[in-house]
């Protein structure tokens, strides 16, 4: 049977029973949108959270000494040479920065505090939260600057502001301690008060000069592109054989696993809801092809093949998917479009600090998804068919002209 | 003659008052009825039974796990309650603190609501071992009764928890770190009260280990008197950490214990000790009901399906029913009982399965296999009990009742309309 036909007789079916198949279109409709908007926070969370550990001086890839996750210090640093960039040369990189980060006790005239220390060179740091940084008083203005940048909520802690100093107590490669005064160049504001009360900045070179040492404890790379991760992984292996090189998955691991959670979850969710569903639709297909047993008799009198019996209710079933599946998109587009720049989310802020999230949320529709959801309707469509469809070659003429 | 025999033959069944026919003549005719299409019933009501079983188990697993995570994260270091200077939660300085502590103790300790208190005095230090030194968070507490309120003291790996006055209790990754073992010494210097120097020598008699190296690293316990004489603290305390019967009623027993504290002192319970906890089960709840409700909603819609076709199929003997006397309310009241045996079949099967499952797993607990650095993070205990309990079980049941009600009433209504007439000419 040709297709036009096909269709035609199956749409007109459809059309038979307008208030049946409206309810399924809807009931689907709803399915699919409520999945869709479920996905679009989980991606939304998962790319925050990505996001947020990359900015966080980790970057898409860190190489450390092996020693150094066990016993964070100047001991376990190392001194790259020049030009190791240059081994990267086919992979596009978005920047690197070299950091010395060691462990130090900061004191005011009233307080004490444990933190870390870490120092940079401005100019590399645009591929880290401190390039986008908005600091109170001046930023720092080269790798030998030789004040300090603290986070605002560890200023209001040992109740210090900018202008005064500062003491750093930290210990040098050979395990004495050294400390210093440093004057307070500015405070800076993060997403995170967790950050704020972390990290001290100051010049690489100054931090240098307090430890004796020339060595960095990482070098942090930011890649143009996530997928090229695996790439740049086996190149830097080459150059720094000694050292670990890590991706940030696994120097992240919580946050790694949550974005494959993410992945995970637009599949558990979509067969979840449209497990409830199946049930309604083979119902109505199963119906439909029941009370169509006298006009299936005569086709199949007049000569119709069982396999375009066949033909025709699987195409009923997937013209009501896809109509549900189409509707259903489209509502969750209508509905994703007023948020896609954001929700605000303050109420949640300390959850969403804990997880490395930002006030603002953005949910992200991602084409990709949608796809998936509507390749899958299609599968499910022609699934919830197969038993209508056994039903329908089943009837003879002989049935029909029982009735 | 047979006219009068038939005028004076008693009256059948038609005009009974109200209700014309009983109740159980409906129930049977209903269930007869949905048995007529026995395909389309069992379909429909494993509809229902799916979506029961989904948010049985979802519902059961959730709560249970809040339940496991509340006590976890409590039972870690928060405790239930705790009572603390009324600037110490925002602004945690030595200076902040409560004076006559063991006063205050003895007085909580009498309270009915409290099992369990235990005092701590804080204060951030410098720990040096030779040459080598850390910063890290100095912590007195009781030895006896801080093992009640704290699950620290439960994470040993070596040695033990606090025998001595000079013992001190220290993270194995601090000591990894440090290059310390069992019986060293180690120096504590951090400031004092009145801003002078605290410094103190301690033993280190045991090693713990949580799984966090954050608090591994980070944190040492010693005992309570010797941060009190160390910092100048005398007799004051910075936190007094309390044990409720049960998580859920801390907030209740910290209201009854408000009145009754000395002036500048207050009772937090754990929502406001641990505020990113409540915010991430309410997180986690609302994107639960969210698949809850669209659970509902989707069998609902197919329930109500089910009975549009059941109507219309059934114009005809609708039409005639009407026409020998039945009264439409009758009708709406016979397809309305035929909904509500629908969901009893559905339910009867979802509810048999889900309820046994959740039953058996409530006691036995499931692992949470794989996922232990989540476990760590996100303060999840190593096995879920899944929450049994009328709420988890009955919510989803109920719920679709009311669904499946709705479900079969609105298309039943049309039957008001019908004209017997007219219904009984259209086509079977």
């Amino acid at each position: 049977m040709p297709l036009k036909l096909l269709l035609q007789l199956s749409w007109r079916n459809l059309w038979r029973h307008r208030r049946r198949n409206g309810i399924m279109v809807l009931a689907i409709a709803l399915a699919v949108t409520g999945v869709m908007l479920m996905n679009t926070l989980m991606r939304g969370m998962a790319a925050e959270m990505r996001e947020a550990v990359i900015d966080n001086l980790t970057g898409h890839i860190k190489v450390i000494h092996p020693g150094y996750m066990a016993d964070p210090g100047i001991g376990r640093g190392f001194e790259p040479e020049q030009g190791w960039e240059r081994a990267l040369a086919d992979v596009p990189v978005a920047g690197w920065a070299q950091r010395v980060r060691v462990p130090a006790v900061i004191m005011s005239e009233r307080e004490t505090r444990g933190v870390q220390l870490v120092g940079v060179d401005p100019a590399q740091e645009t591929i880290s939260f401190l390039g986008s940084l908005s600091v109170d008083g001046e930023a720092l203005s080269g790798a030998e600057d030789r004040r300090i940048v603290v986070g605002a909520t560890l200023a209001e802690q040992l109740e210090t502001s900018v202008g005064r100093r500062l003491v750093i107590m930290t210990q040098g490669a050979d395990g004495l301690n050294r400390e210093a005064g440093y004057r307070i160049a500015g405070t800076y504001d993060a997403d995170s008060n967790a950050l704020e009360k972390v990290f001290v900045f100051t010049g690489a070179q100054t931090v240098a000069r307090l430890l004796e040492s020339p060595a960095v404890t990482e070098v942090s790379l930011r890649l143009e592109s996530g997928d090229d991760i695996p790439l740049a992984l086996a190149e830097l292996g080459a150059v720094f054989e000694d050292l670990d090189v890590k991706a940030w998955q696994d120097l992240e691991p919580q946050v790694a696993s949550m974005v494959l959670v993410a992945d995970f979850g637009l599949y558990i969710m979509y067969f979840v809801i449209m497990g409830a569903l199946v049930f309604g639709l083979v119902n109505a297909l199963v119906t439909a092809v029941m009370e169509r047993v006298r006009e299936l008799g005569m086709l199949r009198a007049l000569g119709m093949r069982p396999r375009s019996v066949v033909a025709q209710v699987v195409v009923e079933s997937t013209l009501v998917m896809t109509a549900g599946v189409v509707v259903g998109l489209a509502l969750a587009v209508v509905c994703y479009l007023p948020f896609s720049g954001g929700i605000d989310l303050s109420a949640f802020s300390e959850t969403m600090q804990m997880m490395g999230v930002r006030n603002i949320f953005t949910p992200r529709l991602e084409v990709a998804d949608m796809v998936i959801v509507f390749v899958l309707s299609l599968v499910l469509g022609v699934l919830a068919s197969l038993y209508p469809a056994r039903r329908a070659v089943k009837v003879t003429p002989l049935d029909a002209m029982r009735r | 003659m047979a006219a009068a025999d038939i005028a004076q033959a008693p009256p059948v069944a038609a005009p009974t008052g109200t209700g014309s026919v009983g109740i159980g003549l409906h129930m049977r005719v209903a269930w007869r009825n949905l048995w007529r299409n026995g395909r389309r019933t069992w379909l429909t009501a494993s509809g229902i039974a799916f979506s029961i079983f989904l948010c049985v188990v979802f519902m059961s697993f959730q709560l249970g796990s809040y339940d496991g995570m509340i006590d976890t994260a409590t039972g870690m270091m928060s405790g239930h309650m705790q009572v603390q200077q009324v600037d110490y939660f925002d602004d945690p300085k030595v200076a902040n603190r409560i004076a006559g502590g063991s006063e205050l103790l003895r007085e909580l300790e009498q309270s009915p609501d409290v099992v369990a208190a235990a005092p701590r005095v804080e204060g951030f230090a410098l720990v040096s071992v030779g040459e080598r030194s850390f910063g890290g968070l100095v912590m007195g507490v009781d030895p006896v009764r801080e093992p009640e309120v704290s699950a620290l003291s439960k994470q040993i790996v070596e040695g033990e928890y606090l025998p001595r006055t000079d013992s001190a209790y220290v993270g194995k990754a601090l000591a990894t770190n440090l290059g310390l073992k069992i019986g060293d010494e180690i120096f504590v210097m951090g400031s004092a009260l009145e801003g002078g120097v605290a410094a103190a020598l301690f033993t280190v008699d045991g090693l713990f280990d949580t799984g966090q190296v954050e608090l591994d690293r980070s944190i040492l316990q010693v005992p309570l008197s010797a941060v009190q004489s160390a910092f100048d603290l005398g007799d004051s305390v910075h936190r007094i950490v309390l044990m409720g019967r049960n998580a859920n009623d801390a907030t209740a027993i910290a209201e009854r214990l408000a009145p009754a504290l000395p002036e500048g002192v207050r009772i937090l319970d754990w929502d406001k000790l641990l505020p990113e906890l409540r915010q991430m089960i309410q997180m986690d709840a609302v994107s639960g009901l969210i698949i809850y409700v669209l659970l509902v909603a989707i069998v609902t819609l197919s329930v109500a399906n089910s009975f549009t076709m059941t109507v219309f199929e059934r114009t005809r003997e609708f039409g005639m029913l009407i026409a020998i006397g039945m009264r439409p309310g009758g009708i709406v009241a016979m397809i309305v009982i035929e909904a509500l045996c629908m969901w009893v079949v559905g339910t009867a099967i979802g509810a048999a399965i889900s309820f046994s499952l959740m039953v058996g797993l409530g006691i036995v607990g499931v692992p949470i296999a794989g996922l232990e650095d989540m476990a760590g993070q996100f303060m999840m205990p190593e096995r879920i009990h899944p929450e049994v309990s009328f709420f988890t079980l009955g919510t989803a049941p109920l719920v679709l009742l009311v669904g499946t009600l709705v479900a079969g009433l609105i298309p039943a209504l049309r039957v008001r309309r019908l004209k017997p007439v007219e219904a009984l000419r259209e086509e079977e």
